[in-house]
């Protein structure tokens, strides 16, 4: 029974059977991923049935590689050829044998193929797959993320405890690292007045070291830990006052949800209960229908500003930069409005090597790509004779 | 589309399709006069494509990339390519045959799509996007050869003629097609890493280019270790074409949201 098993781990239907198996699998998650976010596919992707697919593929696989090893290791020698289809046997390369049999049949070919690095590649290409699977292994239980928002020109200190938003904490990463945070500079460009951008760049300063970031170039400060640039938007600037002080009872900048243009989002002041809603337009026009921003610089800012008193309706008023709102006891003032960037600080142990399971298949498949070889083929001609062809034919008696 | 990248473009499609006919009939009826125009017809129209291309990539300032029409102009371009080089000997030019009319029905396609310049968004400006992009149209290059091939060999068995260099070819173009598939997938998942943090996100674009990609694994897998060779091979060679098909037009017709906003209109 042993044996049987053993006959079936390491066979080559097995392998195209588990493979195909695969591509149903896949088929599932593809249909899925159709229709459902994209967090719903990750979890139906580590449901239980696919880790067992990826563990008899993997054993399969270990099976297959370690009953071949020596033959493929063999095959590796430059005195050895290997012959496939009808012939199974290994020659010397120094006295290549007359082709004695002809094929038994009308139409069956004999192929000699000599490419001793064939199969390093096959071995290079399976191995892979083993350094892909500890990849992903380590990124399931290390991957952590944190994202925070700095604006334009602003300092920031962030503890672990201090991001925004993180992920749940993993058995092998626990916590975020301290980052000492200054952004310098966003540059953005957008195309017409769409939300598309054509540039998105950032200069950073991060634990006294300046980086430069764009959409799809995150900042590597070290091979687990990364730092991307996620998301742009606008922050005000705004102040509180009272009537008569001439020291504001409140300033700082709100991170709120007001681009793109036409989003509406609200702030609460720490003295008062007032509700403050905001809807930003970066390039103010007023319509017949209403307001609307032409692009999404800031060439003409405004906020259209209502305010509430629980339920009550207080006041509507459009304003710009520098300029205030009364509202009830108090003043509110927009001072100015920060561009400002979202990051995402990415933990995971798993990159470097699934990157490295990469290079390895690459690198086994190249090797798989016809080089210096010798290749002959006996077709059957139109006359019915037997037609040797090939490159690099050496002396042959037939 | 300009007015000269439109009368070049169409002029391209006109002269496969001549090349095609004069392929198809050469073989039909014994001509070796029409089977010596085959390869002339392409070239030619080869000739009008790059003249297409080289026109739209100086109008969008950028490869074109963006959208089905641009994308079928790229890759319509590498097909035509590959299949001049790889069936460029007389007794392969079946292959050739046969891979025309997939072209001829791609860019025919074009014309239902938007052919307004669209620009070269942020995400996309990385190396990566190059050397991701050069690969997928190399392997669907080859992965439709092969498909041409495939079709060749079925209609050379058929009459009765002797067809294992085609079966060479299919092998030889399937291996080379699986091989930059590997290099869009690894690329493609390099970028991803860089774009979205995640070097796989399940999007549906990438579960079918995976899908392709063990299908054909599956078909060498066949053909070097079970010794499946002959109709069987051929005929999956041209129903794995159809995953391709689906991999990079199929999904992105039918999902709504997918990262790879590449193919749209």
């Amino acid at each position: 029974m042993l044996t049987r098993l053993y006959d079936l781990l390491t066979s080559w239907k097995l392998s195209v059977a588990l493979t195909l198996t695969g591509a149903l699998y896949f088929l599932f998650l593809a249909i899925w991923g159709a229709r459902s976010p994209s967090h719903v596919v990750q979890t139906i992707s580590q449901m239980s049935p696919y880790i067992l697919f990826y563990v008899l593929l993997l054993l399969n696989t270990l099976m297959c590689v370690l009953r071949r090893l020596k033959l493929l290791t063999g095959l590796m020698s430059g005195s050895l050829i290997y012959l496939p289809d009808n012939i199974d046997w290994a020659l010397t390369v120094q006295e290549l044998p007359p082709i004695r049999r002809k094929p038994r049949r009308s139409g069956e070919s004999i192929y000699w193929i000599r490419h001793r690095y064939a199969s390093l590649g096959t071995l290079l290409l399976h191995l892979s797959l083993f350094v892909l699977a500890a990849g992903f292994s380590l990124s399931h239980f290390s991957r952590m993320e944190g994202s925070f928002t700095a604006g334009q020109g602003q300092k920031l200190t962030l503890k672990p405890g201090h991001y925004e938003r993180t992920t749940t904490p993993l058995p092998l990463t626990r916590k975020l690292p301290s980052l000492d945070v200054t952004l310098t500079d966003i540059r953005t460009e957008f195309w017409e007045n769409r939300l598309l951008f054509t540039r998105f760049t950032v200069d950073i300063d991060i634990n006294g070291k300046t980086h430069h970031a764009a959409i799809n170039d995150p900042i590597y400060l070290s091979p687990f830990l990364t730092v991307r640039l996620t998301s742009f938007g606008y922050a005000p600037q705004y102040m509180v006052l009272l009537d008569g002080m001439p020291v504001p009872l409140e300033e700082g900048a709100a991170r709120m949800n007001i681009f793109p243009p036409g989003q509406r989002d609200y702030l609460v002041t720490q003295h008062f209960p007032h509700r403050i809603y905001l809807t930003l337009y970066p390039d103010y026009v007023e319509t017949a229908s209403g307001p609307i921003s032409i692009s999404m610089k800031l060439k003409n800012p405004r906020f259209v500003i209502e305010v509430y008193r629980g339920k009550v309706f207080l006041i509507k008023k459009t304003i710009g930069p520098g300029e205030a709102i009364p509202i009830e006891e108090f003043i509110f003032s927009v001072v100015q409005i920060l561009p400002t960037a979202e990051f995402t600080v990415v933990r995971d142990l798993g990159i470097p090597f699934i990157f490295l399971s990469f290079i390895l298949s690459l690198s086994g498949l190249l090797m798989r790509l016809p080089g210096r070889r010798s290749e002959l083929m006996a077709v059957p001609s139109e006359s019915g004779d037997w037609q040797l062809l090939g490159k690099n034919i050496p002396e042959i008696r037939t | 589309m300009t007015p000269f990248e439109g009368i070049t473009y169409w002029t391209a499609v006109l002269l496969y399709a001549l090349a095609f006919g004069s392929g198809l009939a050469g073989s039909l009826f014994d001509r070796s006069f029409l089977r010596r125009m085959l390869p002339l017809w392409t070239l030619a129209g080869l000739v009008s494509h790059l003249a297409a291309f080289v026109s739209r990539t100086l109008h969008v300032k950028h490869v074109p990339t963006m959208g089905n029409y641009e994308n079928i102009l790229t890759g319509a371009l590498f097909i035509v390519i590959l299949a001049l080089w790889f069936f460029r000997k007389p007794e392969r030019q079946a292959g050739l045959t046969g891979t025309l009319p997939f072209i001829i029905l791609l860019m025919g396609f074009s014309a239902f799509s938007d052919t307004v310049p669209r620009p070269f968004v942020a995400s996309l400006k990385s190396y990566w996007l190059y050397v991701h992009i050069f690969f997928a149209w190399w392997a669907y290059a080859s992965f439709t050869a092969a498909a041409g091939v495939a079709a060749a060999y079925l209609s050379a068995i058929r009459k009765g003629k002797h067809a294992e260099r085609l079966e060479e070819l299919m092998f030889r173009l399937t291996a080379f097609g699986l091989i930059t598939d590997a290099v869009m997938i690894a690329s493609g998942s390099i970028w991803a890493r860089d774009l979205w943090g995640s070097y796989w996100s399940w999007d549906p674009v990438e579960t079918w280019s995976l899908i392709s990609f063990l299908i054909y694994g599956i078909i060498l897998h066949l053909k070097i270790t079970l010794k499946w060779k002959g109709k069987s091979l051929a005929w999956m060679l041209i129903a794995a074409l159809m995953t391709v098909i689906l991999s990079f037009w199929g999904v992105n017709l039918i999902v709504e949201k997918s990262l790879h906003v590449f193919n749209v209109g």
